[in-house]
């Protein structure tokens, strides 16, 4: 019998019994063994136990702590499921999700909670009685694990469910397609949890045993991760490619000959950068992996060729991102969602078991996201790609205005909606470019004269994660456009490179 | 000629307002990340830069960690200059 209980639930509980000796987490310096990690589960478990049967939506502040893990399993021992609410993110953006899909508890380990206090569980403040590890399957395998949200253009972010089901598929290919761990493992988790690679890297690890480093937020992240590498010779790591990015000016002084596995992902990997990387990590496989949140952490994957690099395919410089999982379908298709031949560029879209049930609360997103083609549901990426003679996916670029900003796709529509409404409806427009070192940063053009932006700094940082707050501001008193009379944005970033004399930089 | 203490720190201070466009931003020892808007990886990369090229040495990556805090930078800073006195 396949299901989520047995192969993901039973797995993790049993090791807690047969490792509890064994770290499980390392938490800004501080270990914790699985018999710790039993404990803070039982614990929180039986506050979850005190919550209706017919709640099952639970707010879970993502903290870097033992109980924001322990809580996920927590829930999905009552049959519940999480919505992660980063404690990075802006309060009034997370209060608007938690409002907008009706949560109406948050399990919150924070020491000073700034949420209402009707709505908090406090898991910090909890004492341990009892072991309560005991499953039972009940419910089925359509109900959820968790919700993430993504950018969306309106201003409220797309809410996307992953069922059990989506959940063991990704676990079962992963498992037999890509690679396996064993307790002796030890593995990094750098991600926010309201990103999905975050549950790749903290609960592949508990499947088998193996011990989870975490990086604490008040950290310089590229600095802290390559610290904990080398210290504590860890052996598995999942990293976006901006990261690695960070870490190229010291590139001659890492050499991390522990790592076995190496998983980049979440943007564009270039290959020169990948070239350089193989070369600090020299006995690791490296996969570049592909998959959006929609399809449950990722579906496709090239692995690094180390023996002849030059087999390594590139498109414009970007690794190419390999073969799908078996149980997964894809299909290269032009506007009319038809499959274009072999070679040819179209919207990638996929099909099969990880993929999502659809956005919460969002039929006009459902309608132009997803479409059925001969009893077939598809998710349409988004994303350009074509295929090549060996089936190997090649990525191309964006087919819209989203883009990645560290890992984390970004509809620049929603930057756009905020500061238009900010600055009392002015003109506007928002890309991305990139920086000094090769990362995707977001700039704003404003359609007028130099205005004062601090206050708007402000604001949008409230609104807004971190991440997705314009780094640069340019004033252009008339935006350029084009015979269609659209904006000209190759003009407007021109200028912002000095190609051209429209603007004047904040 | 070596660089005295209150020299690097009001260096440092100009680099990190120029940094983080807070121009009346002071330092103290027990300064950190957390106590300024906007320092993140990406500006302390840039501030790592600015450091470097102001003082004209570059910081080992390994360094990068030891520097909880302000207070960590300065003593960094003035063992690097002494290696290489400017």
């Amino acid at each position: 019998m396949s299901d989520f209980f047995v192969n993901i639930l039973k797995p993790v509980i049993d090791n807690i019994e047969k490792y509890s000796d064994r770290n499980a987490f390392c938490i800004d310096g501080v270990f914790f063994k699985y018999a710790d990690f039993g404990k803070t589960i039982s614990k929180i478990r039986q506050e979850v136990k005190k919550i209706g049967k017919d709640v099952t939506r639970i707010g879970v502040v993502g903290n870097d702590d033992l109980e924001t893990y322990a809580s996920f399993f927590a829930l999905w021992l009552e049959n519940k499921y999480y919505v992660p609410l980063s404690p990075m993110e802006p309060i009034d953006r997370c209060l608007q999700m938690i409002n907008q899909f009706s949560v109406t508890i948050i399990l919150d380990s924070s020491h000073l909670s700034v949420y209402p206090e009707n709505l908090i569980v406090p898991t910090n403040q909890l004492v341990f009685s009892k072991i309560d590890l005991e499953y039972e399957n009940r419910g089925s395998e359509d109900d959820l694990v968790y919700i993430l949200f993504t950018s969306g253009s309106t201003g409220i972010p797309k809410a996307v469910p992953t069922s059990r089901k989506n959940l063991l598929i990704f676990i079962e290919s992963m498992v037999n397609e890509a690679y396996e761990l064993t307790f002796e493992d030890k593995c990094l988790q750098c991600n926010n949890l309201n990103f999905d690679g975050s549950v790749l890297s903290y609960l592949y690890p508990l499947l088998f045993g193996a011990s989870i480093y975490t990086v604490p937020h008040d950290q310089i992240v590229y600095s802290y991760i390559y610290g904990l590498l080398e210290n504590h010779q860890l052996t598995t790591a999942f990293i976006a490619p901006s990261t690695i990015r960070y870490l190229r000016p010291y590139f001659n002084e890492i050499y991390l000959p522990a790592l076995n596995y190496c998983a980049l992902g979440g943007e564009g990997l270039s290959l020169d950068l990948l070239n350089e990387w193989a070369k600090c990590i020299p006995n690791a496989i490296i996969d570049n992996i592909y998959g959006p949140t929609e399809f449950t952490i990722y579906c496709i994957f090239a692995r690094y060729n180390r023996s002849d690099i030059s087999v390594n395919k590139a498109y414009n410089g970007i690794f190419h991102i390999g073969k799908p999982f078996i149980q997964t379908k894809i299909l290269i298709a032009d506007s009319e969602n038809n499959e274009v031949p072999l070679g040819v560029h179209g919207e990638l879209c996929l099909s099969g078991g990880q993929l999502t049930q659809g956005y919460l609360n969002d039929d006009e997103k459902n309608a132009t996201s997803f479409f059925s083609k001969k009893g077939i549901r598809y998710y349409k990426t988004g994303d350009i790609c074509f295929v090549d003679e060996e089936g190997d996916i090649m990525f191309v670029g964006r087919i819209d205005s989203q883009v990645q900003i560290y890992g984390y796709r970004v509809e620049l529509g929603e930057i756009e909606y905020y500061a238009r409404k900010l600055l009392n409806g002015l003109n506007v427009y928002v890309t991305a470019i990139e920086n000094c070192i090769g990362n995707m940063e977001i700039v704003l053009f404003i359609e007028s004269g130099p205005i004062d932006t601090n206050s708007l700094d402000t604001k949008l940082r409230q609104l807004l994660q971190g991440y997705m707050v314009p780094r640069q501001i340019c004033f252009v008193s008339q935006f350029p456009l084009n015979n269609n009379g659209k904006i000209d944005k190759k003009k407007l970033i021109a200028s912002l490179k000095g190609e051209s004399t429209i603007n004047e930089v904040a | 000629m070596i660089m005295q203490k209150k020299e690097i720190i009001q260096t440092l201070t100009l680099i990190f307002r120029g940094t983080f466009g807070q121009p009346t931003l002071d330092l103290r020892d027990d300064l950190t990340a957390n106590d300024v808007e906007n320092w993140d990886s990406l500006t302390h990369m840039l501030l790592i830069t600015n450091i470097e090229n102001q003082f004209g040495f570059k910081f080992k990556l390994k360094d990068l960690n030891k520097m909880k805090q302000v207070g960590d930078m300065i003593t960094l800073i003035e063992s690097k200059l002494d290696i290489h006195p400017l």
